[in-house]
C-alpha cells in the first residue's frame, strides 16, 4: 500500500512538469493553431543550459529557469520569424500539417547541433539538496521535485495572470479568438503571433531547466517530452492552463500507477493508450475548442 | 419500364439541425428525369444544405430521400454518386494539385460509367473539356484556373460522372452576361440528353429562361412552388424570398 | 504520354540491369552493402510515400509494419522455414495490421493521424521491448553460410516491386482516385471515390511493403534487438528521404535514398553524426522553398517537362 502511495505521489511530482511542457505546445497551437513538433528539443535546450550553468558557474537550476526561459525565449522568436511566420496564412489544414513538418526539421536539426556541441552523453544536475526528502503520510517526497513541481505551479500561475490582466496578455488572448478581429481593434497581431511562440518556448525553456534536477539530459531525449506534451494537450484541452497542468499530473500519476502494477516498463505506454482512447472517442481531437 | 412512372428523386419530410438552428425543416419535393427544378429562397434558406443532403456530403435527421427507386437516404455520397447523383459546390471544389484534365479524368474513371480504359477515358475528358469551353487549359493545375474556369471545370467533372441528377449551386454567380448565356445554353444541352437538373440560382434571368418548375425555401421550409410564371407573378415571392446578392 | 518517356524507359531499364548486374560484376562487399542500403531504403521510403506523398496521410508510425515485418520475418525464418516463406508471412503480417491498425486511425483528421501513429509505434517498440529484451542473433550455422548476394537481390526486388506500386498508383484507376481524395475528400466523394476505402487501401499497401522491407532488414542484420526495428528511426528517415527526394512521385525515394546514403557514409567519419544536421536543414529548405526535392529539382533542368503532382501547395505565400 505505500508503495502504491510512494508511486503517487512520485507520479504526480513529475506530471507537474507534463503540464508545464504541455503548456508551451498549447499556448502555440491555440493562438497560432501551429503544432510545434520541436517542442520537446527546446525543452532540451533548456536542461543544457539549466546543467552548464550548473557545470561552469554552480548556478542552481532553479535559479537558472530565469536566464533558460529567457534564452529560449529569443530562439522562439527566431525560430518564428525565420520558419513558422510564413505559414500564418495558409489555411487551416495546410498550416498545421505544414507545422508539423517544419517543426519536424526544426527538431533534427535542433538535435545533430545538441550531438555536435555536447555528445550523446546523459547529463544530469547533482544539487546540494537532491538528496533531502520530506515524509507524506508514509511516503516520502524529495525536495527537488517537490520544488520543481511548486515552480511550475507558480509559473504556470504567472502566465494565467498574464493572458488574463496584462494588456498584451488579453490582445494574445484576444488574438487566439479571431484574428482578422483582433487586427481590426489594432492589435498588431504579428507582434502577438512572435511573443506567444516566444511564450511557448520559453516555457519549455523553464520545464527543461526543472527537468535537469531530476531527469537525465541528453539530445535525444525531445521526441519523448513532445509526445509527453501532446498527450497531455488532448487530455486537458486547449486553452485552459490549470486543466492543462492538472492534465499532466493525472497522466504523471496513470504512468506511475500502472507502472506499480504492469511493471516499470510499461509506464509509458499507459499514457499512450489513454492518448488513443481519448482520440478514438473524439477523433477531432479535444485540442477543439468549445 | 421500370421506374417511369415514379420521379427521379423523391425528397420526403427532410429536416437537419445544425445546433439549434433548423435548416432544412420537413421539406419534401420530387425530380424527374429531364426536369430542371428551381431551388430559390434567400441566403439561409436551407438551399445548400438540402443539396448536401441529396448528395450524401450531409445525413438528415429525418426523412426519406429515394433515387431511382432506390432509398440512398443512409448512403455514402460516393455511393449516390455511382448511381447518379453529381454536384457542384456554392464555393468551386477543384482538385487543386491535379490537372485540369486529371480532374475530369479520375470523374470519368469513378461516377456511374465507370470507364475502365485511361485511353477511352482521356478522350471523354478532353471531350468534356472542349464542351466547357476549357480545352486550352487542359494540361494547366486547376489551382491556377480563374474563378470562371474553376466553375466550368466543375461542371465538366460532374458530367464526367454520367450523371442523372445534376445539382448546381449557383453555377453562374459573378459570370458575365454572356458567360451566363453560354452556360444556360450548356445546360440546356445536358437537359436535352435526359439528365434532371436541380439548379440554385439567384441570377432571376437564368432561373426564367432555364426552369420547368420552381420551389421556394424560407427558413428551411417550402413556401410556395409552381411554373417561373406564377412563383414569380407572385409578387410577394419576388420580394421577400428572391433575395438580392 | 510525356516526350522524354523513352529516354526514360531506357533509363529505368538500364539502372535495373545496373542492379542485377552489380553481383556479377563486382565481389566488393562494401560497395555491395551499399547498393543493399540504398535499395532498402528505397523501398522503405516509397512504402511510406504511397500513402504519404499520393494519398497525402502522413503517418508518423510507419516503423510500427517495419518493425512488425521484420519481427515476423525473423521468427518464421529462424524456426526454420524457407527465407522467402518468413518474408511472406512478415509481409501478410504488416499488411493485416495496416487494415487494422489504419481503420480506426484514418477516422482521425490531420494531426492527429500523425500523431496517433505515432503514439501506435511507440506503445509496440516499448511492449515489444518490454516482452522481448534479448538481442536477436543469428545462430552460428546460418552464420557460417551468410553470404550477401542473396539479400541484395532480395532488396533489388523490393525496391523494384514498391516503386512498380507506385508507378501503378501514377496511372491507375485506383491511384487518379487516391489523388483526388488527397486533393479535396469531399468533393472525391461527390464524384463516386469512397474516400475512407481509398486510403485504408493505401495504408494496407504502405504498411505491407514496410513489412517486406523490414523482412529484408531481418535476414540481412546479423544481431539486432527486437525493439530496434521498431525504433521511430524506421519512420523518420524514409520521411526525411522522401521529402528530399520529392514527396508524391515515383523516382523521389530513390533519389532520396542515394543522396541519404552517400551523404551518411561520406560523414560517417566524422563526429557527432553532423549528417543528421544535413539532413535536418536540406529537410527544411524543401518543406520551406523547394516542395518537388531532388526530383524536381533535377526535373527543372530538363525544359519544357512538365511538374509531377505533389502533396499540397508550397507553405509560403
Amino acid at each position: 500500500m505505500t508503495v502504491l502511495w510512494q508511486n503517487v505521489v512520485f507520479g504526480a511530482l513529475i506530471g507537474g512538469l507534463y503540464g508545464l511542457a504541455a503548456v508551451g505546445l498549447s499556448l502555440v497551437f491555440g493562438v497560432l493553431n501551429m503544432l510545434n513538433v520541436a517542442h520537446g528539443e527546446l525543452l532540451m535546450l533548456g536542461g543544457y543550459a539549466a546543467f552548464w550553468l550548473f557545470t561552469l558557474f554552480g548556478v542552481d537550476p532553479f535559479v537558472s529557469i530565469l536566464p533558460s526561459a529567457a534564452a529560449l525565449f529569443l530562439v522562439g522568436i527566431l525560430l518564428y520569424r525565420v520558419l513558422f511566420e510564413r505559414l500564418v496564412s495558409a489555411p487551416g489544414e495546410t498550416k498545421l500539417r505544414n507545422s508539423i513538418l517544419i517543426g519536424f526539421g526544426v527538431s533534427l536539426v535542433l538535435q545533430a547541433l545538441a550531438l555536435i556541441a555536447w555528445t550523446a552523453d546523459d547529463r544530469a544536475v547533482t544539487t546540494a539538496a537532491a538528496g533531502t526528502v520530506l515524509p507524506l503520510g508514509g511516503a516520502v517526497v524529495p525536495v527537488v521535485r517537490l520544488g520543481a513541481l511548486v515552480v511550475a505551479f507558480l509559473v504556470l500561475g504567472g502566465v494565467h495572470l498574464f493572458l488574463r490582466r496584462a494588456r498584451f496578455g488579453r490582445a494574445i488572448r484576444a488574438t487566439a479568438d479571431d484574428p482578422g478581429a483582433a487586427s481590426l481593434v489594432g492589435i498588431p497581431v504579428g507582434t502577438v503571433f512572435a511573443v506567444a511562440f516566444g511564450l511557448g518556448s520559453a516555457l519549455a525553456g523553464v520545464a527543461g531547466a526543472l527537468v535537469s534536477t531530476t531527469d537525465a539530459v541528453s539530445p535525444a531525449i525531445g521526441l519523448s517530452w513532445t509526445l509527453k506534451a501532446l498527450i497531455v494537450v488532448v487530455l486537458g484541452g486547449v486553452g485552459h492552463i490549470f486543466g492543462t497542468f492538472v492534465a499532466g499530473v493525472l497522466l504523471g500519476v496513470a504512468e506511475s500507477v500502472s507502472g506499480f502494477f504492469l511493471g516499470n516498463a510499461y509506464r509509458e505506454v499507459m499514457g499512450l493508450v489513454l492518448f488513443l482512447i481519448v482520440l478514438s472517442v473524439r477523433p477531432q481531437g479535444l485540442f477543439a475548442r468549445e | 419500364m421500370p421506374g417511369s412512372a415514379a420521379p427521379l428523386l423523391e425528397v420526403a419530410s427532410l429536416s437537419k439541425a445544425f445546433g439549434g438552428l433548423l435548416a432544412v425543416d420537413d421539406l419534401s419535393f420530387t425530380i424527374d428525369s429531364g426536369e430542371i427544378l428551381g431551388l430559390l429562397g434567400p441566403n439561409g434558406s436551407g438551399k445548400t444544405t438540402t443539396f448536401g443532403l441529396v448528395a450524401g456530403a450531409l445525413r438528415p435527421d429525418g426523412g426519406e430521400i429515394r433515387f431511382a427507386g432506390r432509398p440512398v437516404t443512409r448512403w455514402p455520397a460516393s455511393r449516390r454518386a455511382a448511381l447518379g447523383i453529381a454536384r457542384t459546390f456554392q464555393l468551386v471544389r477543384v482538385f487543386p494539385g491535379l490537372t485540369a484534365l486529371e480532374n475530369v479524368l479520375v470523374a470519368c474513371l469513378y461516377g456511374r460509367r465507370r470507364v475502365s480504359s485511361p485511353a477511352r477515358a482521356g478522350a471523354d475528358a478532353a471531350a468534356l473539356l472542349e464542351r466547357v469551353g476549357a480545352a486550352h487549359k487542359r494540361n494547366t493545375p486547376a489551382r491556377d484556373l480563374t474563378l470562371g474556369e474553376r466553375r466550368r471545370l466543375e461542371i465538366a467533372r460532374a458530367l464526367a460522372t454520367h450523371p442523372r441528377l445534376l445539382l448546381l449551386d449557383e453555377p453562374v454567380a459573378g459570370l458575365t452576361p454572356t458567360e451566363v448565356d453560354a452556360a444556360v445554353a450548356l445546360f440546356r444541352g445536358i437537359r436535352a440528353e435526359g439528365v434532371a437538373i436541380a439548379l440554385v440560382e439567384h441570377n432571376v434571368r437564368a432561373v426564367r429562361a432555364l426552369c420547368d418548375r420552381i420551389v421556394v425555401l424560407h427558413a428551411g421550409r417550402k413556401i410556395a412552388q409552381g411554373t417561373p410564371e406564377d412563383v414569380f407573378a407572385h409578387a410577394a415571392v419576388v420580394e421577400a424570398y428572391l433575395g438580392r446578392r | 504520354m510525356r516526350g522524354a518517356a523513352p529516354l526514360g524507359s531506357l533509363g529505368v531499364a538500364c539502372g535495373a540491369a545496373a542492379a542485377v548486374l552489380l553481383p556479377v560484376v563486382t565481389a566488393n562487399q562494401a560497395l555491395l552493402s551499399w547498393a543493399f542500403l540504398v535499395l532498402l531504403y528505397t523501398a522503405l521510403a516509397q512504402s511510406w510515400n504511397l500513402l504519404g506523398g499520393f494519398g497525402g496521410q502522413v503517418n508518423l508510425g510507419h516503423a510500427a509494419f517495419f518493425g512488425l515485418g521484420a519481427l515476423v520475418t525473423r521468427m518464421v525464418w529462424l524456426g526454420g522455414a524457407p527465407v522467402v516463406l518468413a518474408l511472406a508471412a512478415g509481409t501478410g503480417a504488416a499488411t493485416a495490421a495496416g487494415v487494422l491498425i489504419g481503420a480506426p486511425s484514418l477516422r482521425l483528421r490531420g494531426p492527429y493521424f500523425a500523431i496517433g501513429t505515432l503514439a501506435i509505434a511507440e506503445i509496440l517498440r516499448i511492449t515489444t521491448g518490454n516482452v522481448l529484451p534479448d538481442v536477436s542473433s543469428l545462430p552460428a550455422r546460418d552464420l557460417a553460410g551468410y553470404a550477401l548476394t542473396p539479400r541484395y537481390y532480395l532488396a533489388v526486388f523490393a525496391a523494384a516491386v514498391v516503386t512498380g506500386g507506385a508507378w501503378w498508383l501514377t496511372r491507375s484507376r485506383f491511384g487518379r482516385g487516391l489523388a483526388a481524395v488527397r486533393e479535396d475528400e469531399t468533393a472525391a466523394e461527390a464524384i463516386g471515390v469512397g474516400a475512407f476505402r481509398h486510403k485504408l487501401g493505401a495504408f494496407a499497401l504502405s504498411s505491407g511493403f514496410a513489412g517486406m522491407t523490414g523482412g529484408i532488414f531481418a535476414y540481412y542484420h546479423v544481431s539486432f534487438y527486437p525493439a530496434f526495428v521498431f525504433s521511430p528511426v524506421w519512420t523518420f528517415d524514409p520521411l526525411v528521404i522522401v521529402y528530399l527526394g520529392g514527396v508524391g512521385t515515383v523516382w523521389g525515394p530513390l533519389a532520396g535514398a542515394v543522396f541519404f546514403v552517400v551523404v551518411q557514409e561520406a560523414l560517417s567519419l566524422q563526429v557527432g553524426e553532423p549528417h543528421l544536421l544535413v539532413f535536418g536543414l536540406l529537410f527544411l529548405v524543401v518543406v520551406i522553398a523547394a516542395p518537388g526535392g531532388l526530383v524536381e529539382a533535377l526535373r527543372a533542368v530538363r525544359p519544357g517537362a512538365r511538374a509531377p503532382a505533389h502533396m499540397g501547395s508550397p507553405p509560403a505565400a
